[in-house]
């Protein structure tokens, strides 16, 4: 009776497209939303995350989150070096700036200012240009984030950032930040001489263990030390996410729309099954004149949900794959699918299934067979 | 002498009502009612009278409130509704004024789910279903949908599937109510050709005067009770025509 189960649910194809479509689109919009969601929160600590290398980040202890930088003195880096478990620490800065565009505009940046040997914090790729040139005089290099009006700067473009000439001698490309300020490339030195004048400028000391050392317990270490903070990469990263998630709503309102769609699912998957199973009444009534049992009945209804469940689960991830199919973390589209968001739909799909497929079978079972003879 | 034919069915005191308080009505005041063995007993009456609701609850699928209601001795009011479904499953067949075919299923499976139903291997299931479209004369039309059918073809379909599990006791419902005189009598032969086994019993709620001599006895209902019962007039055709479609 199972097959027969499946040819009432599959043998009238509007209805069942309906049906399947209704639950995909849930999916797709509970996906869809919600990689956007991680993909934007993933952004706010996109800079932690692109310098591997570190497994520490030391600051000033009341930092918070990555875009709350109190500088601190430049001697910190040493200081950290002395730590036991330390293998290196390098100084990295990070601070505002404004450039004077080549069409006389202006345009607020982040500058990264790196160190001259080992270039931790330096963009991974770049489109033109080479990142050797950093060393040349007022050489910087500069990321454009995709957006069209900054890519009015190619290599070669003279422009001054904070009153002081700057040459670009390569057009970088990193992962994109929650913020949409072109990035300006170049040595800390020179970095320091764009920020304005400040007696601490050291954004963070970059620091990698030693082999074998627990990166959380060598940042404790380097905290009793020296008095400043220190944090693991992880530990850092969640708490930029964290600050974001709390500070800034986007939780909520992503939340909001990713429940919207779960409600709009569960309503539109919900009901056109349902309507189904009550277009359907007359011939379950007679299937239950005919001997049908109640545990078979269920089964069929609930065989019935599930298929249309699973099919509208998959097709929903699929479609929220494939609209993240070219989008990459250089995009300007934010867009992150990570298995828990599919286990979330999964788990929401299973509970409209539940939903529609429970109230139907009750509906199901509630049928009077004698209707069959009205 | 004719031997006497065991009775399969037998109504006692039958009373059902509807509904509540005032709008509380009483559709049946006391049924007495039998059918034999091997005998198609034709229930007629004017509309509202209770055949219907009669015919509900000798297949199980009502309660009466008092009274008693007995299929081959078995008492349907001690039954719990698992039980009855379970004899209904066992031993009854449905022939329904609307067909009730299921619109997305072939006519083959169609005609199986009462063995379906019984958890009969599909194959065999399948196979039953064709011998017995075979019968009622929808060889060919196996993986059509109903809905390509027509009313009288469509009524045959259901008559398969209401004999292919070979039911002691077949209940209709207005089985020809929807098909012209022509269909309406093929139908009724098919039912007639069942009805001559020892081991059947078939009730036909109808409305039909033309069918009523497919009948052995009519039963003639009247404001919810059964105002009388007499043998139904026969002719030596249908009688032969019956007999050369059960070969």
């Amino acid at each position: 009776m199972y097959r027969v189960a499946l040819r009432m649910l599959m043998g009238d194809t509007t209805k069942y497209i309906a049906l399947v479509f209704g639950l995909a689109f849930s999916t797709m919009l509970i996906v869809q939303q919600g990689s956007v969601f991680t993909g934007l929160m993933g952004r706010t600590a996109a800079k932690i995350d692109s310098i591997p290398q570190a497994d520490i980040w030391v600051m000033d202890p009341a930092t918070r989150y990555f875009d709350e930088r109190k500088p601190i003195e430049d001697t910190a880096v040493l200081r950290v070096r002395g730590v036991p478990g330390v293998d290196w620490a390098e100084p990295v800065f990070f601070g505002m700036g404004t450039a004077r565009m080549p069409d006389k505009t202006f345009a607020s940046v982040l500058i990264v200012g790196v160190d001259r040997a080992s270039r931790l914090g330096l963009a991974d790729r770049f489109e033109s240009g080479s990142p050797d040139a950093i060393n040349q005089p007022d050489a910087i290099l500069w990321d454009h984030l995709n957006l069209p009006i900054y890519q009015q700067v190619k290599v070669g473009t003279v422009m001054e950032i904070n009153d002081r000439r700057a040459q670009v001698v390569a057009i970088a490309s990193a992962p994109r930040t929650i913020n949409s300020n072109p990035v300006v490339y170049t040595t800390y030195n020179r970095a320091l001489a764009y920020a304005p004048g400040e007696r601490k400028r050291l954004a963070y000391v970059l620091v990698k263990t030693k082999p074998g050392e627990d990166p959380q317990v060598v940042a404790r270490r380097i905290r009793d030390v020296t008095g400043l903070g220190a944090k693991s990469r992880d530990e850092f990263f969640w708490d930029t996410v964290k600050f974001f998630l709390k500070s800034t709503g986007i939780g909520i309102n992503f939340g909001l729309t990713v429940l919207l769609g779960f409600i709009v699912g569960v309503a539109v998957a919900g009901q056109t099954f349902y309507t189904f199973t009550v277009e359907n009444t007359k011939n379950f009534a007679a299937l239950k004149a005919m001997g049908l049992g109640r545990w078979t009945l269920i089964g069929m209804v609930l065989l019935q949900a599930t298929v249309v469940g699973v099919l509208g689960w998959g097709l929903g991830v699929g479609g929220a794959a494939i609209f993240g199919l070219n989008i990459t973390d250089r995009s300007v589209i934010a867009y992150h699918m990570t298995p828990q968001l599919m286990a979330i739909s999964f788990a929401a799909s299973v509970f409209t299934v539940l939903l529609a497929g429970g109230v139907s079978a009750r509906r199901v079972l509630k049928i009077e067979p004698a209707i069959v003879f009205r | 002498m004719e031997a006497v034919k065991p009775n399969v069915v037998s109504v006692r005191n039958a009373q059902k009502s509807f509904g509540e308080g005032n709008a509380r009505i009483q559709v049946l005041r006391g049924v007495e009612m039998e059918a034999q063995a091997g005998e198609i007993m034709l229930l007629v009456g004017p509309s509202g009278c209770g055949k219907t609701t009669l015919l509900t609850i000798v297949a199980g699928l009502l309660s009466s409130d008092t009274g008693s209601v007995e299929l081959w001795g078995h008492k349907m009011e001690t039954m719990n509704e698992a039980r009855r479904t379970d004899f209904r499953r066992a031993n009854i067949g449905f022939v329904f004024q609307q067909f009730n075919l299921i619109p997305t299923l072939s006519v083959l499976e169609n005609a199986a789910i009462p063995l379906l139903i019984r958890s009969t291997p599909r194959k065999t299931a399948l196979d039953r279903s064709a011998a017995m479209l075979d019968k009622v004369g929808l060889s060919g039309r196996y993986e059509d949908r109903p809905g390509k059918l027509s009313g009288g073809q469509q009524q045959r379909v259901a008559i398969a599937r209401a004999l292919v599990g070979e039911p002691k006791l077949l209940i209709c419902d207005e089985p020809t109510a929807s098909l012209d005189g022509e269909t309406g009598a093929k139908v009724m032969e098919i039912l007639r050709a069942n009805a001559l086994r020892d081991d059947r019993c078939t009730i036909v709620v109808t409305h039909d005067h033309r069918i009523f001599k497919y009948g052995d006895r009519i039963a003639t209902m009247r404001d919810g009770v059964i105002e009388s019962i007499v043998p139904a007039p026969q002719t030596a055709s249908v009688r032969s025509l019956a007999l050369v479609a059960k070969e």
